[in-house]
């Protein structure tokens, strides 16, 4: 296992639904904008990382985040946006809440009409709005 | 030479140049950016949610697009929001399409602090129909929090699960509620505009066009009336003769020459960040300190719309990711000053549907899903369950609150980039806490399992507003009641610069009907409009 990607693993452990974060390492380290601050981050973690047990993982990647907060921050937007476009974790996330995989375009969702009885109540209260000399309520 | 040339393209800068060229005026648009072509959404892409986060992202010092410059926002409490191109922020704007009230034009008279605008609602009524007739609006007559007026083009955009539920909480509240005013298609209009298919993230641009944008809504019509729009223009003077009237202005074209062009009133619609750092930067022996800037007031009185968050997480799934983002409801029950809350105006709430997987993981409504063993279960607990209300304040003008030059950052032309200066008073916070409760109230009565609150969203909020003023007295304001300088008559200054005060309600709409009142009176007034010889 790559440095990079214990630090994925250590990130996004994954579970018995999601994948481990290990799949992203090099679309990541290819990426223009989050390849550099992971590899800002990568060099402030030990080199042994993925052989460390899991609780001296957490608190090494800990370390990096508070020595390169801005790094840190710049590169998880990049985990997160990498990994949840992956495709099989779209599925995942469609099969578990009926979200789509597939762009939000063309297909779009249903456009339902709106239902005037919804405004009944409010509708009934009258001018709330505050009168001025020009527009009196 | 032009009648009129107008910085920007944006909202207010294509509906001023539409106005013009239609009454017969030569008008020339230069616009530093380009044309952005709707098919081209990353909607349309499996990526669109990185695209969100790095080429779409709404600050340019994280987009980092060609045509953008930085701001310096290191002593701004909001960060910035803008789009250069044509068609400006309304490119990736969320359509909320308010009106302001009448009382917000009147807070001196009504509540003894900033001051009153120096027309009424009364006067800009008539231009706000006109404008939304041209933008297209969606939503429903009879909201008792706002006076009588005219049906819009088409019926309200469908309110959804969580709205529905907020609703029906609200009425069991005794509280004000109405759909929103969106400039969203319900219905076929405009131009080749199609309607909504509810995809969500209309701030990535709309491939049918049902989203109003300048581009689609104005653009078409004023170039058919004959304006001349110059793309990848960006202009860093406006220059002045030895009276210190404008003359025109001076710009670098796309291959980075530079270039000048004359007209005989030069409009300014570039944002109340652009605008401001423009008329600093246009230095002349009349205007040693940026033109117009006799009274130390051009980049002052910075107003956002400082903004609270409070998101409640339902057991049932909400399907947020359903429907145009940023639009459902809004409740303005709290919107009017009342002085047992202990401070002065008020604000709105507006429910905010929820977010794709990747927004829901970075946080934005939420905080951001910690990375570690826990993360997935944090995930499904909120992703598609969530709801937000957002707590929009009134923000009152402070002279430290101001936009300058930066002494550091320029941008790909040298030109130096506009700094802000931002901080909250007691006041705005006051308020943003007393709304975070009542958004906690309306969410623990509609069911919430779990609601967060967030006292200020750094990404929201960022009307660019106040920074030329509006006023009567010349010597308290920039420009008058025709949004004309008051010391230079053929400068126009057409977008939200020109704020006197800032409401609690999304701003486009009135900054669209303040330009199209503004070039209405130009076209009245030329004859008499003292231009450089």
């Amino acid at each position: 296992m790559t440095l990079a990607e214990a630090l994925l693993d250590t990130l996004l452990p994954g579970d018995a639904e999601f994948p481990p974060g290990r799949g992203i390492a090099d679309r990541l380290r290819a990426h223009a904008r989050f390849g550099p601050p992971l590899a800002m981050i990568l060099q402030a973690l030990p080199e042994d990382l993925a052989l460390l047990p899991q609780a001296a993982r957490i608190i090494a990647v800990k370390q990096a985040e508070a020595a390169h907060p801005a790094a840190f921050d710049a590169m998880i937007v990049g985990v997160y946006s990498l990994y949840y476009t992956e495709p099989a974790v779209a599925q995942i996330i469609g099969r578990l809440t009926g979200h789509s995989a597939a762009p939000p375009q063309p297909q779009g969702h249903a456009l339902a009409p709106f239902d005037p009885a919804l405004v009944a109540v409010p509708a009934g209260r009258g001018p709330l709005y505050r009168p001025t000399p020009e527009v009196p309520t | 030479m032009d009648d009129v040339v107008i910085v920007g393209a944006g909202a207010s800068g294509a509906a001023a140049a539409w106005k013009l060229a239609k009454a017969g005026l030569k008008v020339t648009c230069l616009e530093q950016g380009g044309w952005v072509n709707p098919a081209d959404t990353p909607s349309l892409r499996p990526d669109w949610e990185v695209a969100r986060q790095t080429t779409h992202h709404p600050n340019p010092n994280v987009r980092q697009g060609p045509a953008d410059y930085p701001v310096d926002d290191s002593d701004a409490a909001i960060k910035p929001f803008l789009y250069n191109a044509v068609g400006g922020s309304t490119i990736l704007w969320g359509a909320h399409f308010p009106r302001f009230r009448p009382s917000d034009f009147k807070v001196r008279t009504l509540d003894g602090v900033a001051d009153d605008w120096p027309i009424s609602y009364e006067d800009l009524a008539p231009y706000y129909a006109e404008n939304d007739r041209m933008m297209g609006v969606s939503g429903l007559a009879g909201d008792p929090g706002n006076p009588p007026r005219e049906a819009r083009q088409m019926p309200p955009v469908a309110p959804g699960i969580a709205a529905t539920r907020m609703a029906g909480a609200f009425d069991r509240l005794g509280w004000h509620w109405w759909p929103c005013d969106v400039a969203i298609n319900t219905q076929p209009y405009g131009e080749g505009r199609g309607a909504c298919n509810n995809c969500g993230p209309c701030d990535l641009g709309c491939p049918h066009g049902a989203r109003s944008a300048t581009d689609v809504s104005y653009w078409p019509a004023a170039l058919r009336a004959g304006v001349k729009l110059i793309t990848q223009a960006r202009v860093f003077e406006v220059e002045t003769d030895a009276q210190g009237r404008a003359t025109g202005v001076a710009y670098y074209d796309a291959t980075g020459q530079v270039r000048r062009h004359r007209a005989a009133v030069v409009a300014l619609a570039a944002n109340g960040l652009g605008t401001a750092r423009l008329m600093l930067l246009s230095q002349s022996r009349r205007f040693p300190a940026g033109i117009a800037n006799d009274t130390d007031l051009v980049g002052r009185r910075l107003m956002h719309h400082p903004t609270g968050m409070v998101t409640g997480t339902f057991a049932e799934p909400m399907e947020g990711w359903r429907g145009p983002f940023a639009v459902s409801i809004l409740s303005q029950h709290f919107y009017e000053t009342d002085p047992a809350r202990g401070f002065v105006r008020g604000y709105q709430m507006q429910l905010i549907r929820s977010d794709g997987p990747v927004g829901t993981a970075v946080g934005g409504y939420l905080p951001r899903v910690p990375w570690g063993a826990d993360h997935h279960i944090r995930f499904r607990q909120v992703f598609g369950h969530t709801a937000s209300l957002t707590v929009t304040t009134e923000d009152l003008p402070r002279m430290e609150n101001r936009v300058t030059l930066s002494d550091h950052l320029a941008d790909g032309n040298g030109i130096p980039a506009p700094k802000m200066t931002y901080t909250l008073d007691g006041n705005t916070r006051a308020m943003i806490a007393h709304g975070i409760t009542s958004a906690t109230r309306a969410f623990t009565e509609a069911g919430a399992i779990d609601i967060t609150p967030q006292p200020l969203v750094v990404n929201a909020g960022f009307h660019l507003l106040g920074t030329a003023c509006m006023g009567a007295d010349p010597a308290a304001s920039v420009v008058d009641a025709n949004a004309r300088a008051h010391s230079v008559p053929n400068l126009v200054i057409l977008d939200g610069s020109v704020f006197t005060t800032a409401a609690a309600l999304n701003p486009t709409s009135t900054i669209q009907a303040l330009a199209l009142r503004a070039a209405n009176a130009l076209i009245r007034d030329r004859a008499s409009i003292g231009v450089a010889a």
